[in-house]
């Protein structure tokens, strides 16, 4: 996902959940959230509803790719989940990447709205 | 009733490692957003479907590449060939015109046909894969794939049983024999 040496990522390398990996992503930079708490924090956050089977299926498919991880039952049958130290690194490359090109298209957006 | 019938897709659609997994903590999480609307249900449907995918049924070599392709190549050309004309009648009019009409088989047996074509779609679709994990579904698959074969050559397609026989060649792994549980030998 991260080219270490020249800071590249890949977007297309969050998988086929993209949208929700990266909703799920921002949750638990936050603090470490079980399932259902993921959910509501997403919901708060940026007014997306995430299904139950989205929801794991983005789960399981960054616990794979080593992004995050599930810490020990803190109560019952909720287990929460956590950034990885890769995940950290990836996820904050992700958000730089994604800052500039937001800088860029909005100044770009500036010059086009001047000219008309 | 809804939450019963989320509890059976979750245990038939799952994949047992998942369940294993995450299904105690998925299922706490239901209890959090019950009522289910059908929209959930809908979701954790395409999420059982999405697990099955990444862990069972995506091909992980080109012989299983080439079986889901013959498969879905199959059931094309068996939804086809109900549609290509089989035959065509001409009746000359009194004015001299030439009225010619295509006989489909789809045209002829409107009613069957539907349901064949579920059928056929379900054993192309289904057959390969319990061939690759029990005798039976072996036997079944090589029933279906003859008799189509056999079927096909009264009739003037022959790209219909050559593709047949490619399913039939890629979804068969020769590795079967070998997976196959030994039998015991007779003391």
């Amino acid at each position: 996902m991260v080219d270490a040496g020249r800071g590249i990522v890949n977007p297309e390398d969050m998988g086929r959940f993209s949208g929700p990996a990266l909703l799920i992503l921002t949750s638990l930079a936050g603090e470490p959230r079980h399932g259902y708490a993921i959910m509501e924090d997403v919901r708060a956050v940026a007014g997306v509803r995430i299904g139950p089977g989205t929801l794991y299926g983005a789960l399981a498919r960054l616990e794979e790719q080593g992004l995050i991880r599930a810490l020990p039952e803190a109560s019952g049958r909720r287990r929460p989940y956590a950034l990885t130290a890769s995940g950290r690194e990836a996820f904050t490359a992700y958000c730089e990447w994604s800052r500039r090109l937001s800088e860029l298209g909005l100044s770009r957006l500036k010059e086009l709205n001047l000219a008309w | 009733m809804v939450e019963r019938l989320t509890r059976w897709l979750i245990q038939t659609l799952y994949p047992a490692a998942w369940q294993e997994r995450y299904g105690q903590e998925f299922e706490a999480l239901l209890e959090n957003v019950s009522p289910l609307s059908l929209a959930t249900v809908w979701d954790i449907v395409r999420g059982g479907l999405d697990a099955r995918w990444r862990t069972e049924w995506r091909p992980r070599n080109i012989r299983q590449w080439l079986a889901l392709l013959a498969s879905s190549w199959a059931v094309g050309a068996g939804g086809l060939f109900w549609f290509v004309p089989t035959s065509q009648s001409c009746t000359a009019s009194t004015t001299g015109l030439t009225h010619c009409v295509s006989t489909t088989v789809a045209g002829s047996m409107a009613g069957p046909v539907a349901a064949s074509l579920a059928l056929l779609s379900i054993a192309f679709g289904v057959l390969p894969y319990l061939a690759r994990r029990s005798t039976v579904g072996l036997w079944a698959w090589g029933g279906l794939v003859l008799g189509f074969f056999v079927l096909s050559f009264g009739i003037d397609i022959w790209w219909l049983p050559a593709g047949v026989l490619a399913v039939a060649a890629a979804s068969c792994p020769p590795r079967f024999r070998e997976e196959a549980p030994a039998r015991a030998e007779p003391r």
